[in-house]
């Protein structure tokens, strides 16, 4: 914060001595035409314009070194142009200020160019720098002097010591410009060519109309107070240099002023050419008149350039409120409410952009309903009214209908019309003007949209929860069902086990008791016997019930090998664990589902089986080595491999575990199970 | 002295069965029969028996299990375990689980009471010592059926091709793997192969990784 303190304090001190300045002239000369504007009070304006300009740029950059030393500069350059008329009048102290101002300007000069635009320099600036300084430093001193004693002489040193601190300084920089634009940074010598360009359009007026004829060539010329005018243009471009520090592409931003500066210089030479038919004026004048045109329609443009944000800034804070209101109706339709909330809003909408205090959303039905009312609508009997005459104008529905006082606005949608809005008073009780007429439809046109979307909402949400219901019911059901099933292999596979097999057995030992000569009778029920144990045992692993897991499965794979064309082998290493039962059924399901699978689909000549536990995890692994598929159609293969994969993906689902199946033609399949355990261990 | 012996079955028909296939025996004395093996160790205090014989697997009672508690019990006691089932997995079980002998119900009611008076006198009796009959040479069905393995025939497809059960094949192929000395059919062929059974242009290209 401190470091705006200084020159805040620089800048009272500046005004200050401004303010006092031009009080001391006004008493001397009267205000009383524009000439003594230009003659007194210019230089005052332009010293001001300098030094306000480097102030703003210092607030916007407080923390550049290149602004804080264009500051100091554009603030000695403004004190010594706005002293020089107080001076020349030999005021009281101006003349000292003045030259405690211009005799520091190369100072500040050289410092500004020190860090512009870049920082690197040769040795021989921060010499001359430095000299710069010790010599005005040496002017003041002999200034001091005078006081006192007054003497021509030293006035004389003074004069030519500022004057040649002035042109060393000014050499130095020119020698530095040059050595710069030598440089291939683009960046470098973009903001060169600005500063060249800027210290010309602001200096060839003083040159060119003033100095030369005037100086040189001893001709008419143009008051010096006049031309000096140009000079703004200088920290106007060095302020926006400093600040955007962007590469100007001037061939674009020509194309874009092109017309304007087209139109302009048009309509100088139009009156230029006017007035040189109505008056005579002498060329002083005509300069005068071309500078005020000029003036005035800069001024025009500048105007319209400053004002258009806010403008802009109007109409968009409406807009932006009319879209904020629309997120905030969507996240509560969301969230599961539904018209009324939307009528709400719309009404608040109304009331917040366009100041309408009473208003009501009326929504379509075989006799029409109030989704939400606000102001004198919250009378029934005005909101019934109204209602009745919807009902009376019915053919006139899709038109905003004028119901004195009110106006009665549909919302239409794709096909027919939704509802209306019904608009009363505005909270001043003015007339709605004709950008609010345009508000008004915006919010029609977009109160539309979120009804219907609002609806849509609601019947997507609907369905979804039909369907999630559905789905969990499945689920349930699947669940359900696929216990059910387990329970009646059970019963069937106990069932044929325990009362055919077991009556099959009695009978074949009675047979054996009483006749010996049924050999044919024996050995049809011993195949009865062994198909049905073979379904029994299809249908319920009762060996996992009765023997455990790993029983089971060397059982499995001696069965398979049996009768397939396969080796199978088995690393079972949950011996010291402790598995439930249901869990060791599901287990060899699946298991036995997977090999048969493998044999059934892609004929390998050896599937490995292993049965593994860490953290917490069963991991079952059955890789085969035959014909694989492409994984890319997973899907398809579940589903063509029949119940099969489909039902181990269930079954898995349902213990909460994954499964990952990995396969590629002609090297196998291989298929992981991991299941979730927290069981007991032995150890 | 007569053997005594507890019959424990779930099954009533198959208890009567036995009750009456053992009451012919003139050494052997039934003290009592169970269908419900909650009262076993009461009525085992009670009757003192020699021999208990059980079904492996009961509506709600595993017969393994009540083997190992009634082996720790009653050291003395031998257990004969009846089953309905034939798989390796239950006689090796039974065998852990200190039984002495294990007959599949339908085997022939002769081996029952052999295997009783057998264990009474001490022997383990298990099904591979009883069909240890066999000799390590195949015998011609044996080899027809090893052949048609060689060929990849299905059991299904060999069952048809000889007609014969589908039984009797995994019996044949049974036999043809303990007397190879194989525990598969692809090592089978390959041990028949080798022992001069099949001959290299007989052997399904599947084999011949």
């Amino acid at each position: 914060m401190y470091k705006k303190v200084f020159p805040s304090l620089l800048m009272i001190l500046f005004f200050g001595i401004i303010i006092d300045s031009v009080i001391k002239i006004s008493h001397k000369n009267n205000l009383n035409n524009i000439d003594s504007y230009f003659e007194y009070y210019s230089t005052f304006f332009l010293g001001c314009f300098l030094v306000i300009v480097a102030f703003y740029c210092y607030l916007q950059k407080q923390n550049s070194q290149v602004v804080h030393n264009f500051f100091y500069l554009m603030y000695v350059t403004g004190l010594a142009i706005s002293l020089s008329k107080p001076s020349s009048m030999e005021l009281p102290f101006s003349r000292d200020m003045e030259i405690l101002s211009v005799s520091f300007a190369p100072y500040f000069l050289m410092k500004f160019f020190t860090h512009f635009p870049v920082t690197a320099k040769p040795k021989f600036f921060y010499k001359i720098t430095a000299a710069t300084f010790w010599l005005a430093l040496i002017i003041n001193v002999i200034n001091i002097c005078t006081f006192i004693r007054p003497d021509h002489f030293y006035a004389d040193i003074i004069r030519i010591a500022a004057i040649f601190n002035i042109m060393v300084a000014l050499i130095a920089c020119i020698i530095l410009i040059i050595f710069h634009l030598r440089s291939n940074t683009l960046w470098i010598k973009n903001q060169l060519y600005i500063l060249i360009f800027s210290i010309g359009v602001s200096f060839a007026p003083v040159l060119f109309l003033s100095l030369i004829p005037g100086e040189i060539f001893d001709q008419y010329s143009v008051p010096y107070y006049y031309s000096l005018h140009s000079m703004i243009v200088f920290p106007i471009t060095m302020a926006y240099l400093l600040t955007k520090q962007e590469i100007i592409d001037f061939t674009a931003s020509f194309d874009k002023y092109i017309f304007s500066i087209s139109s302009i210089g048009l309509i100088l030479i139009l009156i230029n050419i006017f007035i040189s038919f109505l008056l005579n004026l002498n060329f002083q004048q005509l300069v005068l008149v071309n500078i005020c045109v000029l003036t005035s329609l800069l001024t025009y443009i500048l105007l319209q350039k400053l004002l258009e944000p806010y403008k802009r800034n109007r109409w968009k804070l409406k807009t932006e409120a009319i879209q904020r209101e629309k997120k905030i109706i969507l996240q509560q339709l969301l969230d599961g409410k539904y018209l009324t909330v939307c009528a709400k809003h719309v009404i608040g909408l109304l009331e917040k952009v366009i100041g309408i205090n009473d208003a009501c959303i009326i929504w379509k039905r075989e006799r029409p309903i109030v989704l939400y009312q606000s102001g004198i609508f919250n009378n029934l009997q005005e909101c019934d009214r109204i209602i009745d005459k919807i009902i009376i104008r019915k053919k006139e529905l899709g038109e905003v209908i004028k119901e004195d006082p009110y106006y009665i606005l549909p919302l239409k949608g794709r096909d027919d019309v939704l509802g209306w809005v019904v608009v009363g008073k505005k909270k001043n009780f003015t007339v709605i003007d004709k950008e609010e007429w345009l508000l008004l439809e915006k919010i029609q046109e977009d109160a539309v949209e979120l009804f219907s979307n609002a609806q849509a909402l609601h019947q997507f949400e609907k369905k979804l929860r039909k369907a999630q219901q559905e789905s969990d019911m499945f689920n349930h059901f699947n669940t359900i069902l696929l216990h059910d099933l387990e329970e009646e292999q059970r019963k069937l596979s106990i069932f044929l086990h325990d009362e055919v097999l077991q009556s099959l057995i009695f009978v074949k030992n009675k047979l054996q008791e009483d006749s010996k000569s049924y050999p044919e009778l024996d050995s049809c029920l011993k195949n009865v016997i062994y198909n049905v144990r073979e379904m029994c045992n299809h249908l319920h692993p009762v060996m996992v019930e009765d023997l455990g897991l790993e029983p089971s499965l060397q059982a499995l794979k001696k069965h398979l090998q049996l009768n397939h064309n396969v080796e199978i082998e088995l690393d079972y290493q949950l011996h010291l664990i402790i598995l439930p039962k249901d869990l060791s059924i599901n287990m060899f399901r699946m298991i036995k589902e997977l090999i048969h699978n493998a044999i059934k689909h892609a004929s390998p000549y050896q599937i490995k089986v292993s049965l593994t536990k860490s953290e917490g995890v069963l991991t079952i692994r059955v890789e085969d080595d035959g014909k694989g598929f492409e994984i890319a159609n997973l899907e398809s293969v579940i589903g063509k491999n029949g119940i099969g994969l489909a039902t181990v993906q269930k079954r898995v689902n349902l213990l909460s575990g994954t499964i990952d199946i990995r396969s590629e033609n002609n090297i196998g399949t291989f298929i992981t199970i991991t299941l979730p355990f927290e069981g007991s261990d032995l150890n | 002295m007569k053997i005594k012996v507890l019959l424990v079955d779930d099954h009533v028909l198959i208890l009567e069965g036995l009750i009456q296939l053992l009451k012919n025996e003139k050494d052997i004395e039934v003290v009592n029969t169970l269908s419900d093996p909650a009262s076993l160790f009461s009525v085992i205090q009670q009757t003192n028996p020699d021999i208990v014989v059980i079904d492996i697997r009961m509506k709600s009672f595993n017969g393994i299990e009540i083997t190992r508690n009634i082996v720790k019990e009653y050291p003395h006691i031998k257990v004969v375990i009846l089953s309905g089932y034939d798989d390796n997995e239950y006689v090796q079980a039974a065998r852990k689980a200190g039984a002495s002998a294990f007959v599949t119900k339908e085997k022939s009611n002769v081996e029952l009471v052999t295997a009783i008076k057998l264990s009474y006198q001490g022997y383990q009796v298990y099904p591979s010592d009883m069909d240890d009959d066999s000799s390590k040479n195949l015998t011609k069905k044996e080899r027809e059926v090893l052949k048609l393995i060689a060929e990849d025939k299905t059991n299904h497809e060999i069952s048809e091709i000889l007609m014969i059960s589908k039984r009797t094949v995994e019996r044949h192929i049974s036999s043809i793997l303990s007397k190879l000395n194989a525990d598969s059919r692809v090592g089978a062929v390959v041990n028949g192969h080798k022992m001069g059974y099949l001959s290299f242009h007989e052997i399904d290209r599947s084999f011949r990784k």
